[in-house]
C-alpha cells in the first residue's frame, strides 16, 4: 500500500509557504462556518489530514449540483480540497469511460474499503425495479447499495439526493427516493439546495477532511453550521418585514424600494440555508437580493408546496384561515375549493410547517425584545 | 423596446436617519470594543468573520467608515491571490481581506491583535529561506 501522504506534506512539496497555508486555513474555516478562533485548530488538523478517497455517483439528476461545485468561486479552497482529495470516480469529470471507469471505482473501493467518502447527487428511481436510471448496465439502486456498503459516510449533495427533489415531486413517475430511504446503516450528510451553495459542499468536505468526522447535523441531517438558521432570520430585508412593508407585485413601489417579498411568495421563513449570508456567485448576491422570493429549494417537498408565488400564509392555510390570510396577504385569488384542492392543501399542510404573517410578526417582536 | 437600463432601481434604507448608527454596525462595534479591552487586559486576541454577518446594503461601508484607516497597510501574495492587511484607525483592530486568484473576496476578517499572524515570518519558511541562503553562500564560495 502507498504511504499515506498528509495534506501538510503535499502543500510543502508544492512549494506553498506557511503563510499561504495559514491563509487557506482562514478561508477554509470561514467556509466551514466555524468561528475564527478555530483557525489554529483547523491548521493543526489540516496539516496532518490524510488524503481521503472520494467516489462520486450521479443518479437521477440534472448535473446542476456538479455545475455548482465546479463553479465554486473560491479556487483557493477548491485547490486545497480537490487537489487534496483523491476523486477516484466521477462519471462526468473523469477522463476514463466505460469499463475502465468502472474498474477505477472498483479499485478505489477495494483499496479504501470502509474509509472512502461517497458523494451522491440525484435521487434514486425505485419503480419497476429501478429501470428508469441505469449506468454500466446496472440500476442506481444496485450501484448505490454496493458502493455505500464500503463507505465511511455518504454525502447526499443537492435536494434530490437529500429529499427526493424534483424527480420526487408529485406524481413521481419513477418512484424516486432520497439516499436516506435506501441506506440505513451509514452516516448520511444531507447538503440540500437546488443546487446547494458551492462553498457549503466544499465546506462539508473540508470538515470531513479536517476533523475526520462528520459535522453536527440538524434534524433533517443537514450540517447545522449552514442550515441552522432560516433565510428569514438572516435576510437583509427583515427590517422591512418587521415594519410591515411588503412588495405587492414585482413592479410596484414596494418592489422598487426593496421591501419584503413575503406576500410575493417568499419561503424564507420556513427555509434553512446559507444563501442570505454566504450568497451566490462568489458572494455577489442571492435571489432575494435580486428581487425574487426564496423558493425554499433546500427543504423537503419544495416543489409541491402549493406555488412559488403564493404567500406562505396562503399556501398551507386550512380552509377556515383563508379570510385571515387574505387580510394579511391580499386576495387569495383562484382558490379552488373542489375536493382536489382540499386534498392538495391537506397534503401540503402535513408536509409544511404552517406559518402566518401574524405569527412571524409576533415571533420577530419576541426575538427583538 | 425597453432595455435593462430603463428599469430604475433605488435602494432605500429602512432607517433613513443617518445620524443613528445602524443597528448591525453598532452590534459589531460593541463586539470589537469588548475584544480590544480583553486584548489590553489579558493579551488574548479576537476575530470576527465579516461574511458570517447579515448586512443591509450599506452596512459594510458604514462599518468601514466607522473604523477608518490607520497607519499600517500591507499586502501579501503567496501566489493564490493577494491578502490585504490594514490597521484601522483604532490601533489593534485590523481589517484582513483574503482574495482568491480571480480577485474575489474569499474570506474577510476583523482581527483584534497586536499584529495579524499573516504578517509574521513563519518558522517553516525561515528554515527554508536559511537553506536557500546557505546554498547560495556555498555556491558563491566556489566561484
Ligand atoms: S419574508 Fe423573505 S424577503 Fe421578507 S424578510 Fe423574510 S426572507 Fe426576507
Ligand atoms: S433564496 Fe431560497 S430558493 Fe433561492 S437559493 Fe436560497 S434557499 Fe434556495
Amino acid at each position: 500500500m502507498k504511504k499515506q501522504t498528509t495534506l501538510g506534506d503535499q502543500l510543502r512539496q508544492r512549494g506553498i509557504s506557511r503563510r499561504t497555508f495559514l491563509k487557506l486555513c482562514a478561508i477554509t474555516t470561514s467556509a466551514m462556518a466555524l468561528p475564527p478562533t478555530m483557525i489554529p485548530r483547523v491548521a493543526r488538523a489540516l496539516e496532518k489530514a490524510p488524503r481521503p478517497s472520494v467516489i462520486y455517483l450521479s443518479f437521477q439528476e440534472c448535473t446542476g449540483c456538479l455545475e455548482s461545485l465546479t463553479r465554486s468561486h473560491a479556487p483557493t479552497l477548491e485547490n486545497l480540497i480537490f487537489n487534496s482529495i483523491s476523486l477516484d470516480y466521477q462519471d462526468t469529470l473523469q477522463a476514463a469511460s466505460g469499463t475502465a471507469a468502472e474498474a477505477a471505482r472498483e479499485t478505489a473501493m477495494k483499496q479504501f474499503y470502509g474509509k472512502y467518502l461517497l458523494i451522491v447527487d440525484g435521487s434514486i428511481p425505485t419503480k419497476d425495479n429501478g429501470v428508469y436510471s441505469t449506468s454500466a448496465g446496472r440500476t442506481n439502486v444496485d450501484t448505490l447499495k454496493e458502493v455505500a456498503a464500503g463507505a465511511a459516510a455518504v454525502v447526499a449533495v443537492g435536494t434530490c439526493a437529500s429529499f427526493g427533489g424534483i424527480p420526487y415531486a408529485n406524481p413521481n413517475p419513477t418512484g424516486a427516493v432520497p439516499v436516506s430511504d435506501l441506506i440505513k446503516d451509514k452516516p448520511i450528510i444531507n447538503v440540500s439546495g437546488c443546487p446547494p451553495i458551492p462553498v457549503v459542499i466544499t465546506g462539508v468536505l473540508a470538515h470531513y477532511l479536517t476533523f475526520g468526522e462528520i459535522p453536527a447535523l440538524d434534524r433533517l441531517g443537514r450540517p447545522a453550521a449552514f442550515y441552522g438558521e432560516s433565510i428569514h432570520d438572516r435576510c437583509y430585508r427583515r427590517p422591512f418585514y418587521d415594519q410591515g412593508k411588503f412588495a405587492k407585485s414585482f413592479d410596484d413601489d414596494g418592489a422598487r424600494n426593496g421591501w419584503c417579498l413575503f406576500e410575493l411568495g417568499c419561503k424564507g421563513p420556513t427555509t434553512h440555508n446559507a444563501c442570505a449570508t454566504t450568497k451566490w456567485n462568489g458572494g455577489v448576491s442571492f435571489p432575494i437580493e435580486s428581487g425574487h422570493p426564496c423558493l425554499g429549494c433546500s427543504e423537503p417537498n419544495f416543489w409541491d408546496g402549493g406555488g412559488f408565488y403564493r404567500a406562505l400564509s396562503q399556501t398551507t392555510a386550512p380552509v377556515g384561515m383563508w379570510a385571515g390570510a387574505a387580510a394579511v396577504a391580499g386576495a387569495a385569488g383562484g382558490a379552488a375549493m373542489g375536493a382536489a384542492g382540499r386534498r392538495k392543501r391537506a397534503a401540503a399542510k402535513r408536509e409544511h410547517h404552517v406559518v402566518t404573517a401574524e405569527e412571524l410578526k409576533k415571533k420577530g417582536k419576541e426575538g427583538q425584545s | 423596446m425597453s432595455s435593462l437600463d430603463d428599469i430604475s432601481v433605488t435602494t432605500v434604507d429602512p432607517d433613513d436617519d443617518a445620524s443613528v448608527l445602524r443597528e448591525n454596525v453598532r452590534a459589531i462595534l460593541h463586539e470589537i470594543e469588548g475584544m480590544l479591552d480583553t486584548l489590553l487586559v489579558t493579551g488574548e486576541t479576537g476575530a470576527i468573520d465579516i461574511r458570517s454577518l447579515p448586512m443591509l446594503p450599506g452596512d459594510y461601508d458604514a462599518l468601514e467608515l466607522a473604523l477608518g484607516n490607520g497607519e499600517v497597510s500591507a499586502e501579501f501574495d503567496g501566489g493564490n491571490g493577494p491578502s490585504v492587511v490594514s490597521e484601522t484607525a483604532v490601533p489593534g483592530v485590523w481589517w484582513v481581506t483574503h482574495y482568491n486568484d480571480d480577485d474575489e473576496i474569499a474570506a474577510e476578517f476583523i482581527e483584534v491583535t497586536r499584529i495579524p499572524e499573516l504578517l509574521l515570518s513563519q518558522d517553516e519558511d525561515m528554515r527554508d529561506g536559511l537553506d536557500v541562503l546557505r546554498t547560495r553562500l556555498r555556491n558563491a564560495l566556489r566561484h
